[in-house]
């Protein structure tokens, strides 16, 4: 599972669950590292793990960028960004570890001298920080770069590793816009590093709530029973979050919510949902029955009746004045880019047959929650008065991924008194009330599971083939048949949305 | 919120949880274990500091049992914190003081959460054998710290003697970020066994006896613990010696370590923290399952004690007072008792001894009231304990407390300075009674020579033989003898009736300043003469005793009968 080194180590007894995994010598070279994702999130993290005596000493990162920066620059640009964001209490002695390995190479991605000068200070670190020859390549940059950046690194060798030493390159979402593009995108890398030295970077899946799906339903003996379509009602997967686009507008446009989190954030969540049983945890194992199961989603035939898609407009949000998408900076002001999109999926299996799965994600919208909501049928017979079990609902079994991280239980429960009344309570159960201080960010976990060479949690390239398979028809029939309808900030959606499941007999639940 | 409850009890505090539940629906989310803090008389503010950051990644029911042992007056206060006190958990924290501590375990046990598991931590005095404590012997996992103890090494060597699958360490705890390092160190190709390891730390540091213990154990290779040059305490390097070179790690100061690696001259500078209480109670609390990896490691610190007779060695030789009869023998050994307890009280305040059955035994203690008196020992400072006990009902005429119960009488003792062994009309089981009698004894500080050889608690043990030369409950070749990992044990199939007993073990009998046994009749001769030969503590009990000051055999001319002639 883990390098080959790690094995037959003596010091490493199976059994001893406390000892930390360190990742081996190695050095990181980071592409894009002065965009916000590095600033707030990557650098953080990289400081977070040595706080916790998970990095090597030897680590090494190499920033890589246009700015003409000395390694001192840089050091203090990485120090600002870490004091700033990092999740573990600063510490000085601890930078001072990272800084020894701190280097900055000036460059575009076309200039064939930088890369040069590249491989000369990976080589440097190699040499005297005692990085080992393995080196990881983090390409924090737009997928228009990457055929330049990985031609470069091709070029100047560094993507070939030496005598045991290894080679990675870690990718961040977008992977692709559609199914084409995401093969052009792979090819462009895999061309250059080898399918197994490629790790696509979802943050969501780093998610402790995320992989707690997995021990929910495969570690108890309660759920799994009526975790089929003989007791399931329906899924609805929801990802919504309360703020407009902010800065992405490059972005943003043209791409949409579907496209944005849909493909990757929410389909992963659908597939953990509804997958069999692994055999093992093992990657190989868990990638298999992601893959089954993504393979045996089915589309609704009428894609305008089971799917919606929506804009938000500016108004009064939370008592605080928005802006509408169209009138946010870089927009267009006709742009028919969504923000808001709701579909329904079936899942061909026998498992899963008659059960829908609605997937909705938006920005804008009442707050921000991500949760997937099982809504178990209604008992097949209440022995009650109509009246009685008026106020009940359908049994729910909710995973919260965040905030507010944990599980909730939605069931009928007699309202004290004299009369038999039934009533929906919920029961909960949180990680905590404050375990996401403490648990560390996804983006820590990942990060050193790249690092040690541990890939359960990264989405292969044959995932990601399989969920642009799902999208594609779907943004293909609204780029030609379905503007997105304006809906207001601050709420659950345009009416389409709602319509789209009231069609079904079925409501959005709120969450 | 803070509540206070004066003069209470568990099931009112209980009953007001509930009702702070329903009022301000403060504690309602899910928790995951309870957390019994045993404090007895330290402070409790840094440890409770530890679980209330430590519940944010477990959410507990935290119970501090704060015990005042000395308060005349019994009694229980508490407090109860939720809320903005207790980060994610709730605290309840018990100030127990006198009789309430005799029974801890129902003190806490209405405030138990329902199924979760349960871990005691003992921040400061780790009791003799954490699994053989009453809240130890409930609990899923047992915490102790040795190195917060009063003699770590010794203390860490008691847990080994003492240890069952479930325990760990904070000095254990400690190490983990160093035992992290020193793995990935080693994986730095070629990545061959070193030919000799070594570990610079205080030998008396609980952390660097384990860290050379994991090496060596892991390694199979001898690991070598040099003192450090400055007298900083903790671990304070390592050096793997390989022939292709050196891999070394050396603290260089409070925050941060040295690591050097073969042709690397500058060496790499890792941050390394000591860590704090928190951390190394929140990583305890990450696995709830028996760390086996310490206890391999911990049993191979220290060898096993499979010579019993090691507690009685390298100790004064016994020496013999003979009277004419048993009566007589009384007699002089209440006089030597009295003496050595007013040398105890003048030289300590307080005075310890150990009464026994049998014969000579009832006599003897029947003779102290007027002995005491007559050496005028201040009653006011004296215990009594029994070095071993029928298990049968309280008053049952087979009990040796009951036979002496004149004597208890006539001394006017109360009743919490007279340390009886349970009955079976108590309510608990055999093991559970003897594991309540060891508690009651490591709160008294019972456990300090358990701890150590060399130390006594008690002042004074009288001791009965039987003819098989059994002392206390330990009979020849019986198993059950055999077991110093507690110092109380529970007896079965005691060859002689009744079948149950308690006894005090090993360790225990030999922890005393002055060893006294009193043999009456001819019928024992044969056993008094073997008790005076080799030590042999599976054959002859009586000859594995011993005094740390002196051991005096009061015989009656018939007992002394097979004694070779003194010269």
């Amino acid at each position: 599972m883990n390098d080959t080194e790690t094995q037959g180590n003596p010091l490493r007894d199976p059994r001893d669950r406390r000892l930390p995994l360190i990742a081996g010598p190695c050095s990181m070279v980071m592409f894009g590292v002065t965009g916000d994702l590095a600033r707030k999130k990557l650098l953080p993290a990289i400081y977070d793990l040595t706080n916790r005596g998970l990095l090597p000493p030897s680590f090494g990162l190499v920033g890589f960028g246009r700015r003409d920066w000395s390694d001192e620059d840089f050091a203090q640009y990485v120090h600002d960004s870490v004091e700033a964001h990092a999740r573990t209490p600063f510490s000085e002695a601890v930078f001072e570890q990272l800084r020894g390995g701190l280097r900055f190479v000036t460059g575009e991605f076309d200039d064939a001298a930088a890369f040069e000068e590249l491989t000369r200070v990976v080589g440097e670190l190699d040499r005297t920080r005692g990085t080992g020859g393995n080196h990881a390549f983090y390409l924090s940059i737009p997928p228009g770069a990457f055929p330049q950046v990985c031609e470069q690194l091709a070029n100047s060798g560094l993507n070939t590793s030496r005598d045991g030493s290894w080679r990675r390159v870690v990718i961040e979402k977008p992977f692709g816009h559609d199914l084409e593009s995401a093969r052009e995108l792979n090819d462009v890398v895999e061309k250059v590093f080898r399918p197994e030295d490629v790790f696509r970077i979802d943050h969501y899946l780093g998610k402790e709530t995320v992989q707690n799906i997995l021990a929910l339903r495969f570690a108890n003996q309660m759920f799994e029973p009526i975790w089929n379509a003989n007791y399931v009602d329906h899924v609805q997967i929801t990802m919504a979050e309360d703020i407009g686009i902010g800065s992405r507008a490059g972005f943003y446009d043209g791409i949409g919510t579907a496209r944005d989190v849909v493909q990757n954030h929410l389909l992963q969540l659908l597939a953990l949902t509804a997958m069999e049983e692994p055999v093992s945890f093992e990657a190989s194992d868990l990638r298999a029955e992601k893959e089954k199961v993504l393979a045996a989603v089915t589309l609704p035939e009428e894609l305008g009746a089971h799917t919606a898609r929506g804009q938000y407009v500016g108004g009064l949000q939370g008592g605080e004045h928005v802006r509408g998408y169209l009138e946010e900076d870089g927009i267009p002001a006709d742009s028919q880019t969504e923000t808001f999109a709701a579909i329904r999926l079936d899942i061909a299996t026998r498992r899963w047959a008659g059960v829908p799965f609605y997937l909705r994600a938006g920005k804008r919208l009442g707050r921000r929650v991500t949760e997937i909501a099982v809504i178990l049928k209604r008992a097949p017979f209440l022995p009650f008065r109509s009246t009685d079990a008026a106020d009940l609902g359908q049994n729910a079994i909710v995973i919260r991924v965040q905030p507010d991280e944990g599980v909730t239980m939605r069931f009928g429960s007699k309202v004290p008194g004299t009369q038999m009344e039934v009533r929906d309570v919920t029961m909960d159960f949180a990680y905590g009330s404050s375990f996401t201080e403490e648990s560390p960010e996804a983006y820590e976990r990942l990060i050193l599971d790249m690092l040690l060479g541990d890939p359960p949690l990264f989405p292969r390239q044959r995932e990601v083939e399989l969920s642009w398979k799902i999208l594609d028809p779907i943004t293909a029939f609204w780029a030609e048949q379905l503007p997105p309808t304006p809906y207001r900030s601050g709420t659950w959606g345009p009416d389409t949305a709602h319509e789209m499941l009231a069609r079904d007999g079925r409501a959005w639940r709120r969450p | 919120m803070i509540t206070t409850l004066t003069d209470t009890t568990a099931s009112a505090i209980d009953k007001k949880m509930t009702q702070m539940r329903e009022t301000f629906g403060a504690n309602t989310i899910g928790r995951v274990l309870t957390l019994l803090i045993v404090a007895t008389g330290e402070d409790i503010d840094a440890p409770l500091e530890a679980a209330v950051r430590a519940s944010h990644e477990h959410p507990s029911r935290v119970i501090v049992v704060d015990a005042d042992r000395d308060a005349e007056v019994s009694g229980l206060d508490a407090e109860i914190r939720v809320g903005r006190d207790a980060g994610a958990g709730e605290i309840i924290i018990l100030r127990a003081r006198g009789e309430v501590m005799a029974n801890l375990d129902t003190l806490i046990m209405p405030l138990l959460l329902p199924d979760a598991p349960i871990v005691t931590w003992w921040p400061e005095n780790a009791p003799s054998s954490p699994v053989h404590d009453v809240l130890g012997s409930m609990s899923q996992r047992r915490i102790t710290d040795a190195l917060a103890c009063g003699e770590p090494t010794a203390t860490l060597k008691r847990l080994r003697r003492g240890y069952s699958s479930g325990d760990s360490d904070l000095a254990w705890a400690r190490l983990t970020n160093w035992r992290g390092l020193v793995a990935t160190a080693y994986e730095v190709p070629p990545a061959t066994t070193p030919d000799r390891v070594v570990v610079t730390g205080r030998a008396e540091d609980p952390s660097v006896v384990l860290l050379a213990s994991w090496l060596e154990l892991s390694l199979g290779t001898e690991v070598r613990v040099e003192a450090p040059s400055t007298d900083a305490p903790g671990v304070q390097g390592i050096v793997l010696h390989r022939a292709e070179g050196t891999v070394s790690l050396r603290r260089e100061n409070d925050d941060s370590i040295v690591l050097t690696l073969p042709g690397d001259q500058a060496g790499q500078h890792v941050a390394m923290p000591e860590r704090s209480l928190y951390e190394l109670l929140a990583e305890e609390l990450r696995r709830l399952d028996p760390d086996e990896v310490y206890g391999d490691v911990l049993s191979h610190a220290y060898s096993v004690v499979r010579n019993l007779s090691t507690y009685a060695k390298d100790k004064p030789a016994p020496t013999d007072a003979i009277s004419a009869d048993a009566d007589a023998v009384a007699a002089d050994a209440a006089a030597h008792v009295a003496a050595r307890l007013r040398e105890a009280i003048d030289a300590r305040g307080v005075a310890h001894l150990v009464l026994t059955g049998g014969t000579v035994g009832v006599k003897t203690a029947l003779a102290l009231p007027d002995a005491l008196a007559a050496a005028g020992v201040d009653t006011g400072a004296l215990h009594l304990w029994w070095g071993d006990e029928r298990f049968v009902e309280a008053g049952h005429p087979d009990r040796n407390d009951a036979a002496v119960q004149p004597a208890i009488e006539a001394l006017g003792l109360p009743a919490h300075r007279v340390h009886r062994m349970p009955a079976t009309s108590d309510g608990m089981s055999l093991d559970e009674s003897a594991a309540w009698y060891g508690q009651q004894l490591d709160l008294a500080g019972g456990d300090a020579p358990f701890r150590t050889r060399g130390q006594a608690f008690f002042d004074v043990i009288l001791l009965g033989m039987g003819p098989d030369g059994h002392i206390a409950s330990l009979f020849p070749e019986h198993p059950a003898q055999q077991d110093v990992s507690a110092n109380v044990i529970p007896v079965r199939e005691s060859p002689k009736p009744p079948a149950e007993r308690i006894s005090l073990t090993w360790p225990v009998v030999n922890s005393a300043r002055h060893v006294a046994l009193l043999v009456a009749g001819a019928e024992k001769a044969a056993a008094v003469a073997r008790g005076h030969g080799e030590i042999d503590p599976t054959g002859t009990p009586a000859s594995a005793v011993r005094g740390l000051e002196s051991t005096t055999w009061f015989l009656d001319e018939a007992a002394a009968a097979e004694l070779p002639p003194t010269t």
